[in-house]
């Protein structure tokens, strides 16, 4: 009985043991990877004000014209760029990459180079397999009329026209999270 | 082996014990910048230098005068103004933004015209978008080069959100090879700071 007794109890201390350090390997789990989160938390910063998006009409690379205003009712991705600007030729891939997700929920992507040069851009895109609009900025008048002063700087407009928020500087586009703020913008008022 | 109520008690508050000592570990590592941020390193391969601390995350290379010349070539300067950048721009690469990793965390503002420059007997100041505009504009520079490098060149003032930066060319205007140590000058929240920059060398 004794014998037996011994038994129950050390299998049952054995299955509370197991419990607890899955438990204990559970919340660690989660410890860390809300740390590593907070560390490579890729953001989207609100526009203070969100005002309206100044309007443009530019050139894309087979010379037809294209209106910000067209796209009203929809979130547009505005990313200004130059080929080369280190930061803008390593967030291209990743920009490509989350047009494939976003173009499923009718998101435009837009992406302005500033100055002009058309065989570069066209060289550099076909690298890269860019297939959303890229618009040309030549004299970079769109792009000094924007709040904007340095590149890479992406703007994400909502349905209303409104610039609601800002990327400084290059973001993995594909992010999880950053796609999840983009299309968060649908359900806002 | 026997099983006491001790041992059976003893288990789960080790364990307990140990998630609560971890978490501690990992928090603190969390909050607590590494104390190598604050120190100014430079990459051995490429000699540019970096640091990070107090809002800031900054890195700069400086550019040989071969390579300035060759980088304004391809953006439409003729080789007599892409010659006079190399001479005369003591160009520097650069990397700068906010180190903030969260939401929340303050925004840091960089005025280039705040920076100080240490050493030459003469002294000088950065040589920003807007000055160069005039000096381009008096060489009857053409308006696809002037576009060019206006938007090369470092932004002469900007706030940076949390992981926000900028990249861009920063002209100390000094001859290649002068040797200087830079005052960086930025706003994080709203505390002014500095760092001083030591041992800095125009390309050459």
């Amino acid at each position: 009985m004794i014998s037996n007794g011994h038994t129950n109890m050390t299998g049952r201390s054995f299955k509370n043991m197991r419990k607890y350090c899955a438990g204990l390997l559970t919340s660690l789990l989660i410890i860390f990877a809300s740390v590593g989160a907070g560390q490579a938390q890729e953001l989207l910063h609100p526009v203070p004000g969100t005002p309206l998006a100044r309007d443009f009409e530019l050139p894309d690379l087979d010379g037809n014209k294209l209106k910000l205003s067209d796209f009203k009712g929809n979130i547009v991705v505005v990313n200004f760029w130059a080929t080369w600007c280190p930061p803008c030729r390593a967030e291209i891939p990743s920009m490509q990459r989350a047009w494939t997700i976003l173009k499923k929920h009718n998101v435009v992507m837009l992406a302005i180079h500033v100055g002009g040069n058309e065989d570069k851009i066209w060289s550099f895109l076909t690298d890269f397999g860019v297939d959303f609009p890229v618009l040309i900025d030549a004299n970079s008048k769109v792009s000094r009329s924007w709040p904007m002063r340095g590149l890479p700087t992406t703007f994400i407009i909502d349905p209303q026209g409104k610039l609601a928020l800002r990327a400084i500087g290059g973001r993995e586009w594909d992010d999880p999270a950053l796609i999840k703020s983009i299309l968060a913008l649908a359900k806002q008022k | 082996m026997r099983t006491t109520p001790y041992t059976r008690l003893t288990i789960p508050l080790a364990l307990i014990g140990l998630l609560v000592f971890s978490s501690l570990v990992l928090i603190t590592l969390y909050l607590v910048p590494p104390r190598h941020a604050n120190a100014q390193s430079v990459d051995l391969k490429t000699s540019a230098v970096k640091w990070s601390g107090d809002g800031l995350k900054l890195e700069l290379q400086a550019m040989p005068p071969d390579l300035v010349r060759a980088f304004f070539l391809g953006r439409g300067f003729s080789a007599k103004d892409a010659d006079y950048i190399a001479n005369t721009g003591c160009i520097y690469r650069s990397a700068l933004g906010n180190n903030g990793v969260k939401p929340g965390d303050p925004a840091t503002t960089i005025e280039l015209t705040k920076w100080r420059i240490m050493g030459p007997k003469e002294p000088q100041t950065i040589q920003t978008r807007q000055q160069w505009a005039k000096i381009w504009d008096t060489r009857k520079v053409s308006d696809n080069a002037k576009v060019a490098f206006y938007w090369a060149l470092f932004p002469t003032a900007q706030s940076y959100q949390a992981s926000d930066y900028n990249w861009g060319m920063i002209s100390f205007n000094m001859p290649p090879g002068t040797r200087f140590d830079l005052e960086v000058r930025w706003r994080n929240g709203d505390v002014d700071k500095n760092k001083v920059l030591k041992k800095l060398e125009c390309g050459k």
